[in-house]
C-alpha cells in the first residue's frame, strides 16, 4: 500500500507539467483520476513517432497508476459529472489556461459550494495576476524567460539551456509537494485550500542566489560555464568516440571536478603525469587556476585516448569526482550502479514490447509503491468512475455517451 | 503560509539538504539547521561573505532565511546526546552525510527512530545509500553529468554544458522535500520512514520528454543536444534579436498562421508563401529556410517589443531574461516577488518568494539565523516539546 493511499485526486492536465504532477502522486498510491477527452491536444501519452505515427511510448512517464475518464467539459452534463466526482474527492488540480475555470465551471467559489473540504491547485505558466498573466508560454520559452539560459554556459556558449523543458518538471514536483501539504492543512483545519503555483516563479527560484547578488550589487555572478571559481581542473573532457549499435560514431565525454590537492595528486597518478605531479606550482588550487588552460589541454589529450567509462573507472577508483556525461543509453546499459539499484522500471507496452522507464526517485524503507502499470488511455476507466465511484446506472452512462459528455 | 504548521524539521549540516529545508520552511514548517562546530561552510562561501566577516553570505541567507540554528558536534559524545534530544522533538530529519556516517556515530535510522516514533529520515546523497557508487564523491557538475541533464545541454557539435546556479542543489531537493511531505501524510498508516534520495536518480526526472531510453530501444536513435534552436519548420527554441534573445514555440497550425501573419504585418511577408503553408507538402523539411527568415526578422527588433507584440497576437514568444531583467521585471514587481528585508550586514536584501500561494498568501521572507542562535530555546529546556 502506497503512502498516499486513500487520497483521491482529480486531474485536468495537458502537456507535461500537470500530468507529471499527477504521476508523482500516483507513484505513491494516490488515486489520480485524469479527465481527458479523446479530442484533447497536448496529451502526454503521445510518444515517439515511429514512421510518422506517434506511439504510446511515453505513456508510463506521465500516466502510470492513474485512472482516466474521457469526460468532455465542453458539454454541460460533463460538468455535472465533474461536480459529483469532486464531492467525493480530496483534490482538484489543473494546468489548463488561466480562464479555464470560468469556462468550465470550476472557479474557487463554485468549488467551495460543491465541496468545502476540497484542495484546489492551479499551475498557471506565468501567474494568476500581473501584467503578463495571460502570456502564452511553453517550457522552452519559460526556461529562457526565467533566466536559466542566460545564466548558463560561459562567455562563448551562453545562452544555453537543456534540450528539454526544465520548467515543466520543476513545476510538476512543486505541485505534487504543495498538493499533499495543502491536504495536511485541510486535515488540520477542516477547510479546503486554494493553492496557486506560478510555473515561472518556480523556475526563477532556481537562480535565487544570482538574483540576490544582482539586486544587492548591480551585477550578476560571473558566467563560469563548466569551470569553477575555486577548483581546477573542473569541466567536461572529450573521451574516445564510440561506435554504438546504430553503427554511428558518437562523441563521449567525462565530467571531472578536482576539488582538493589530494584529488589533484590522484588525477596525476591516474593519468601518469609525473611531471605535473612534481611541479610544486600546481599543488595548490591557486597555482592550478593560473595554469588551467594547460591542465585542461593535458587532461583532454589523456581522456581522448580512453573510452569515457574507462576514464570513469580510473578516476572513480582513486576517489576523484568524476562521471561519464551519461546519455540515456549509458544510464540504461552501461551504468552498473543504476543497474544494481534497479533504477529502471521494465514495462510491457501494448504493441511496443518491453520498454524501460526511469523509476521513482522516492525510495522509502517502509512504503513499497504500487506495482507500476503502463497507464490508461482516455476512457479506460469510464466504467470504474461512473459506475463504481459515482454509482450511476448503465442507462445514465449510455446517455452521457450519447450526448458526447463522455467521448 | 501554514500548511506545515506544527511540523518541526531538523536539517543536519551540508548544502545538499539546504533547498529541501528552504521548501519545507516556506510551507510553514519550523526548520532547525544543525551546524557543525565553526558553522556551516556556506556562511563563508562567495565574495559577499567577506562583508560579514564570514558569519553569513548571500547563499546562506538564501537557503537558511527563516530557519533556526544550533551548533552540534556529531562526532562528540555530548553533541550526540544533544542531537538525540533534538530528534525526540522533531518530525523529520534531513541529512546529506556520506552513507554510513550517521550510523557509525551511533545516529543511524534505527537509533533516531527509537527516540522518535514515526520519524522520517530523508538522506540526500549523490548516488544514494547503496550500490557500487554509493561512496563516490559527487559535485554539482558530476551529479548533473551522471543524470542525463548535461548530455541534453549544449551545442549540437560542442561540449555538454552544466547549467548555471548550482542546480544539483535544487532539483533533487525538490524530490526530497516532496518525499518528506508524502511521508508526513502517510505516517499514521506507515510509520517511520528512511527515504533514500539519490541525486543521480532525481536528475533524469527533469528531462523526461527527451525520452532517451525509449528512443534507443524502439528506433536505435540517441537523442542529444540541439543547441539553442531545434531548427525545425515549426519553430522551437531561441533566436537572436536586436538586443538579446527570444524564445519561440509555434507547433500548431494556429500558432504558425498567427506568426506568419504577424511577420507580414511588420513587413516580412515571406512566410505567407505557399511552400510555408502548414499542410504544404515539404513544409516539414523547410527548417533551414524558416529559421533564416525568422532570424533576419528578429534581429531588427528588441526582445521586449517582440514579446509584447507577439503575445498580443497569441504567439508564444518570451524574451530571454538576464538577471537584471528579472530583478526589474514588471511581472515580478506586480507580484511582489522580491521581498525587501533589512539586514544588519547587507543593508537591504531582496529575497525571492516561494512560487506557492496558499489562499493568496506566500511565505514572508526572513533573514538567516546567527550561528547557534537557537541553542538557548532548543536545548536548555528539559524536554523539547513535540510539535
Amino acid at each position: 500500500m502506497g503512502l498516499l493511499s486513500g487520497l483521491r485526486v482529480v486531474e485536468l492536465a495537458m502537456w507535461v507539467a500537470g500530468p507529471l504532477a499527477g504521476r508523482i502522486l500516483a507513484s505513491q498510491g494516490a488515486e489520480v483520476i485524469s479527465l481527458i477527452p479523446h479530442s484533447a491536444p497536448g496529451a502526454s501519452w503521445r510518444g515517439i513517432s515511429v514512421e510518422g505515427v506517434p506511439s504510446l511510448s511515453m505513456l508510463p512517464d506521465y500516466m502510470s497508476n492513474k485512472r482516466c475518464i474521457s469526460l468532455d467539459l465542453h458539454v454541460p452534463e460533463a460538468r455535472q459529472v465533474l461536480a459529483r466526482l469532486l464531492e467525493t474527492s480530496d483534490v482538484l488540480f489543473d494546468n489548463l489556461s488561466v480562464d479555464a475555470p470560468e469556462k468550465f465551471g470550476f472557479t474557487w467559489e463554485q468549488l467551495q459550494t460543491i465541496n468545502p473540504r476540497l484542495v484546489v491547485l492551479r499551475m498557471p505558466g506565468i501567474a494568476l495576476s500581473g501584467p503578463y498573466r495571460s502570456f502564452a508560454s511553453f517550457g522552452v520559452t519559460l526556461q529562457a524567460f526565467a533566466g536559466i539560459n542566460g545564466a548558463s554556459g560561459d562567455h562563448e556558449t551562453t545562452p544555453i539551456g537543456p534540450s528539454a523543458a526544465l520548467p515543466d518538471y520543476v513545476a510538476a514536483t512543486h505541485a505534487a509537494m504543495a498538493i499533499v501539504a495543502a491536504v495536511l492543512q485541510r486535515n488540520r483545519t477542516g477547510r479546503g485550500v486554494f493553492v496557486e503555483l506560478s510555473q515561472f516563479e518556480a523556475s526563477v527560484n532556481l537562480l535565487g542566489v544570482p538574483l540576490m547578488e544582482q539586486a544587492l550589487t548591480g551585477t550578476p555572478p560571473p558566467l563560469l560555464g563548466n569551470r569553477h571559481a575555486s577548483a581546477a581542473p573542473h569541466g567536461v573532457f572529450r573521451c574516445r568516440d564510440e561506435r554504438l549499435a546504430d553503427g554511428l560514431l558518437h562523441d563521449t565525454w567525462c565530467a571531472v571536478a578536482v576539488m582538493t590537492d589530494q584529488q589533484w595528486a590522484s588525477l596525476c597518478e591516474a593519468a601518469g603525469w609525473e611531471d605535473l605531479l612534481r611541479d610544486g606550482s600546481l599543488s595548490s588550487v591557486e597555482g592550478r587556476k593560473a595554469q588551467e588552460d594547460m591542465i585542461e589541454r593535458r587532461l583532454s589529450e589523456w581522456t581522448r585516448t580512453h573510452t569515457a567509462w574507462d576514464v570513469f573507472a580510473l578516476l572513480d577508483a582513486r576517489k576523484v569526482p568524476v562521471s561519464v556525461v551519461e546519455s540515456g543509453v549509458d544510464m540504461l546499459y552501461r551504468d552498473e550502479h543504476l543497474a544494481e539499484r534497479q533504477h529502471f522500471d521494465r514495462l510491457t507496452m501494448p504493441g511496443l514490447g518491453e520498454l524501460h522507464y526511469h523509476g521513482t526517485p522516492l525510495r522509502y524503507s517502509n512504503a513499497p509503491p504500487p506495482a507500476r502499470t503502463p497507464g490508461p488511455l482516455p476512457g479506460d476507466d469510464n466504467d470504474y468512475v461512473l459506475l463504481d465511484v459515482l454509482g450511476m446506472s448503465v442507462d445514465e452512462v449510455a446517455d452521457l455517451k450519447r450526448i458526447g459528455a463522455v467521448t | 503560509m501554514s500548511a506545515l504548521e506544527g511540523v518541526r524539521i531538523l536539517e543536519l549540516a551540508g548544502d545538499a539538504v539546504a533547498y529541501a529545508g528552504r521548501l519545507l520552511c516556506d510551507l510553514g514548517a519550523e526548520v532547525i539547521k544543525v551546524e557543525p562546530p565553526g558553522g556551516e561552510p556556506m556562511r563563508r562561501a562567495g565574495t559577499t561573505a567577506e562583508k560579514s566577516g564570514g558569519s553569513t553570505s548571500l547563499s546562506f541567507e538564501r537557503y537558511h532565511g527563516g530557519k533556526r540554528s544550533v551548533v552540534v558536534d556529531l562526532e562528540d559524545e555530548r553533541g550526540r546526546a544533544e542531537l538525540l534530544k533534538l530528534v525526540a522533538g522533531c518530525d523529520a530529519v534531513l541529512e546529506c552525510f556520506p552513507p554510513g556516517f550517521l550510523a557509525a556515530n551511533g545516529l543511524g535510522f534505527q537509533e533516531l527512530a527509537a527516540r522518535r516514533p514515526r520519524l522520517i529520515l530523508a538522506s540526500v546523497t549523490p548516488f544514494g545509500q547503496h550500490g557500487p557508487r554509493a561512496h563516490s564523491p559527487g559535485t554539482d557538475i558530476v551529479t548533473l553529468a551522471s543524470g542525463h541533464l548535461m548530455h541534453m545541454t549544449g551545442m549540437e557539435d560542442g561540449p555538454p554544458q552544466r547549467l548555471g546556479g548550482e542546480q544539483s542543489l535544487h532539483l533533487p531537493a525538490m524530490y526530497a522535500a516532496t518525499g518528506v511531505v508524502f511521508a508526513l501524510f502517510g505516517r499514521d498508516t506507515h510509520g517511520a520512514q528512511h527515504l533514500d534520495i539519490s541525486m543521480q536518480e532525481c536528475i533524469p526526472q527533469f528531462t523526461l520528454e527527451a525520452a532517451a531510453p525509449n528512443c534507443w530501444e524502439m528506433l536505435e536513435v540517441l537523442p542529444g543536444r540541439w543547441g539553442r534552436n531545434r531548427n525545425t519548420a515549426t519553430p522551437y527554441g531561441m533566436f537572436e534579436c536586436q538586443d538579446g534573445w527570444v524564445g519561440l514555440v509555434a507547433l500548431t497550425a494556429r500558432h504558425w498562421g498567427a506568426l506568419a501573419a504577424w511577420l507580414a504585418e511588420f513587413g516580412e511577408p515571406a512566410l505567407l508563401g505557399p511552400q510555408f503553408a502548414f499542410d504544404a507538402p515539404g513544409f516539414r523539411d523547410a527548417g533551414d529556410a524558416v529559421t533564416a527568415i525568422l532570424s533576419d526578422f528578429f534581429k531588427l527588433h528588441p526582445k521586449q517589443t517582440l514579446m509584447e507584440e507577439a503575445q498580443k497576437r497569441g504567439i508564444a514568444i518570451m524574451s530571454l531574461s538576464t538577471a537584471a531583467d528579472l530583478v526589474e521585471s514588471p511581472q515580478l514587481a506586480a507580484r511582489g516577488f522580491f521581498q525587501a528585508v533589512d539586514h544588519p550586514t547587507f543593508g537591504h536584501l531582496r529575497f525571492p518568494s516561494s512560487p506557492l500561494r496558499f489562499d493568496g498568501s506566500t511565505a514572508a521572507a526572513r533573514i538567516a539565523p546567527g550561528m547557534d542562535e537557537g541553542r538557548q530555546g532548543l536545548l536548555s529546556v528539559p524536554i523539547l516539546e513535540r510539535a
